[in-house]
């Protein structure tokens, strides 16, 4: 008897060891299906982060793998603040992109080159990256390499001394837009083939003089562009090879105007389907004139002022024009137009259209078009405001930019909307636009304002009212059970 | 089925009715309260943020390892020590029924103490939009690991016969399993070992994915597979006394 309960517990012993084996064994299998073959979905409002098919298919038609670098160094301000968000946004979206096809796009690597100084070195050294390429999101393709900076990821609107009662905020969200247009270009085998004309005694465009373009170009490379200079004011020729070519008027070295053959180079590059950017000098003429003409853009003799707010509540007529109004439905600004636009031109050239051509950009209502260039102020038969600063055309199968100021483009003052009105410029003429027109939207706002009345609401109901409940529920049922006794 | 219920009911009953549950109820809302409070002023009225650190903050770890071993501690302790567990075991009431009841009734506590904080929402709710879709992803989160972490304090349950062993051994559970998140420090974005942690780690579940609004089918099975294997343990447990 006891021979045979002693077997019997040694088999039941032994199915169950079985048994537990079996399960653990369904529940590995159950996962590692899972792990191979997952279905994700998207259940916030604004579905910032779902994968649609039209990603999915952009992400199965990537020919190479991409790899993501994000290096980081925040400032704890109101703006690193707002970058900081944008960037973890960018990471956030790679990452879920990765995730969704992990052959077409490595898992972003963050590095925080303060805490992982050594770490950052190295992959610096291995990636051939600037020590200041920090806070963008960069994109490896083989040997391409493209960045995304904060500002294309995102419109930010941080205070300035004009206005520093305004918060910090992002305007406008085009976070994937962005990334999409990043992984587009990064994979493609073209580049776009951008010369750049400075006049005449110029400086090499890789001079980091205070006078040079050097951020300008820094920009379009980082943009997947090849960017070499053209002398047009001498022997330069415009090769066939170039898709853009950027007329800089005012010129880093001098101010000669091209000549006749030089002007009829640049109508057939035109009209073979090229593009061209013209930034118009403070004063005198580029010799391109006639061209911008037939395209229907006229520059008019004298200068843009305006009535200036300046710090302290004051104001004061100036040269230093606000370029506030952007044609919505042109390609070059319709994302411009959705935000709060102020490109600053100082000074700016006072364009006018006709036929074909479209006005870009314009002043606000205070500017009015002064004929004096040394001191503005207003007379009665000055032309009023608005006045029209950037034009753009289509010449044949080309595409014509003309910018009524060309000291934008110097390191001092390149940035903010003036350098988010040239780059768009420079995709448009290009025929490559980097981000799609309209793209980005205005993030959905789920913040509360926190006034007096609010907190106080808050602070008794989450630390007097809820747990008062709770206490009068237990009193509650235990004077129940106590009666039922 | 009906003993199922029964089982159920007479747990919840039990659970209700203890002023230990009580207390433990009063501590988790003024704790909680407390975190929103100061979450909400952290995020400055953010309330897309506001999810991510209520849900995914430190103090909701903490409740989460502290709570399930709390309340699943005496579920069968308890009545193996006071002999209560032989006379169920008597009334033909099987031992799944037993387990998965008793669990059953621990997790519909453990949700009933997180709907506590409803309120906050609903009054957040009448200054600002609160994004429902992201705040059931949240609360979805915390019930599946919920679910899980009542599963492993059952377990425990049944190991011993006394209840602040079996808390302890269902708190070491869940550690095990919250530590698994800070393994991935050791690898590189694109490792598979990295992506075999995130598949496994509660801390990437909850804070990174589900109180952002991220819902991955691999979350639901992977703690809806270990509840079950928790509990199919805990069943192998209690039927040990007839081997």
């Amino acid at each position: 008897m006891t021979d045979f309960i002693a077997s019997r517990r040694r088999r039941v012993r032994i199915q169950v060891t079985v048994q537990i084996l079996l399960m653990l064994w369904i529940v590995w299998v159950i996962n590692v299906w899972s792990f191979h073959d997952t279905v994700r979905s998207d259940w916030s409002e604004d579905g910032l982060l779902t994968v649609t098919a039209a990603d999915q298919e952009l992400l199965d038609a990537l020919p190479r793998s991409v790899d993501v670098l994000v290096p980081l160094d925040l400032q704890p301000d109101a703006g690193g603040r707002i970058r900081a968000r944008v960037l973890f946004q960018a990471i956030r979206w790679l990452d879920e992109l990765s995730r969704s096809a992990a052959d077409a796009i490595s898992p972003p690597v963050q590095v925080d080159v303060n805490r992982q100084a050594d770490r950052w070195e190295l992959i610096r050294a291995s990636r051939q990256l600037e020590a200041d390429a920090v806070n963008q999101v960069h994109l490896f393709c083989g040997d391409h390499h493209l960045t995304l900076d904060v500002e294309d990821l995102a419109i930010i609107r941080e205070p300035s001394p004009l206005e520093p009662e305004q918060m910090a905020r992002i305007e406008i969200d085009r976070v994937r837009e962005a990334v999409e247009a990043g992984l587009r270009q990064v994979v493609s085998d073209r580049f776009t083939e951008i010369r750049i004309s400075q006049g005449n005694g110029e400086p090499p465009l890789e001079s980091m003089r205070e006078v040079s373009l050097v951020r300008l170009v820094e920009d379009l490379r980082q943009r997947g562009s090849r960017i070499s200079a053209v002398d047009l004011s001498g022997p330069g020729e415009i090769d066939d090879s170039a898709d853009l070519l950027v007329v800089i008027g005012g010129g880093t070295g001098g101010h000669d105007p091209v000549g006749e053959s030089i002007r009829r180079q640049v109508d057939r590059f035109l009209e073979g389907g090229g593009g061209v950017v013209i930034l118009l000098p403070a004063t005198g003429t580029t010799g391109l004139e006639s061209t911008m003409e037939d395209a229907g853009i006229r520059v008019l003799p004298g200068l843009a002022a305006q009535v200036a707010a300046m710090p302290g509540k004051t104001s004061r007529s100036s040269f230093m024009v606000l370029g506030e109004r952007l044609d919505p439905t042109h390609p070059v600004t319709r994302s411009l137009a959705r935000s709060r636009f102020s490109a600053r031109f100082n000074p700016g050239r006072v364009l006018q259209v006709q036929g074909q051509a479209v006005g870009l950009m314009a002043t606000g209502p205070s500017a009015w078009l002064e004929r004096d260039p040394v001191t503005p102020r207003r007379d009665r038969d000055e032309l009023p405001a608005p006045q029209l600063l950037a034009a753009a055309s289509e010449v044949g199968d080309g595409r014509l930019v003309v910018l009524g100021n060309w000291n934008s483009t110097l390191p001092a003052y390149w940035g903010g909307d003036a350098r988010r009105l040239i780059l768009a410029s420079c995709d448009w003429a290009s025929g490559r636009d980097l981000l799609p027109a309209g793209a980005g939207r205005e993030p959905i706002s789920n913040r509360v304002e926190l006034d007096a009345p609010v907190r106080r609401s808050f602070f008794w109901t989450s630390m007097v009212v809820v747990p008062a409940c709770a206490l009068l529920g237990g009193w509650f049922l235990a004077r129940v059970r106590r009666r039922d006794r | 089925m009906s003993s199922f219920s029964a089982v159920v009911r007479r747990e919840l009953l039990s659970l209700f009715v203890s002023p230990v549950a009580w207390t433990i109820v009063f501590v988790f809302v003024l704790v909680m309260g407390v975190s929103f409070h100061l979450a909400l002023i952290s995020v400055d009225g953010d309330l897309r943020q506001l999810v991510a650190a209520v849900y995914g903050g430190l103090v909701s770890w903490f409740m989460l390892l502290l709570l399930p071993p709390l309340l699943s501690m005496r579920t069968v302790a308890e009545e193996r020590r006071s002999g209560a567990l032989e006379l169920l075991l008597t009334t033909g009431i099987s031992d799944t029924v037993v387990i998965s009841g008793k669990w059953f009734s621990t997790w519909i506590f453990f949700l009933f103490l997180w709907s506590c904080l409803l309120p906050l929402w609903g009054l957040l709710s009448t200054v600002g939009e609160v994004d429902v879709g992201v705040l059931l992803s949240a609360h979805a989160g915390v019930a599946l690991i919920g679910a899980g972490f009542c599963s492993a304090g059952v377990l425990a349950s049944t190991l011993t016969s006394h209840p602040i062993a079996a808390a302890g051994l269902a708190i070491a559970i869940n550690l095990v399993l919250f530590m698994v998140h800070f393994l991935r420090f050791l690898f590189q974005p694109g490792d598979l070992e990295l992506r075999w942690i995130d598949h496994f780690s509660a801390v990437h579940h909850l804070s990174d994915e589900m109180s952002r609004g991220i819902v991955d089918l691999r979350i639901p099975i992977w703690w809806g597979s270990f509840t079950i294997l928790m509990l199919f343990l805990s069943i192998k447990v209690l039927e040990r006394r007839r081997w």
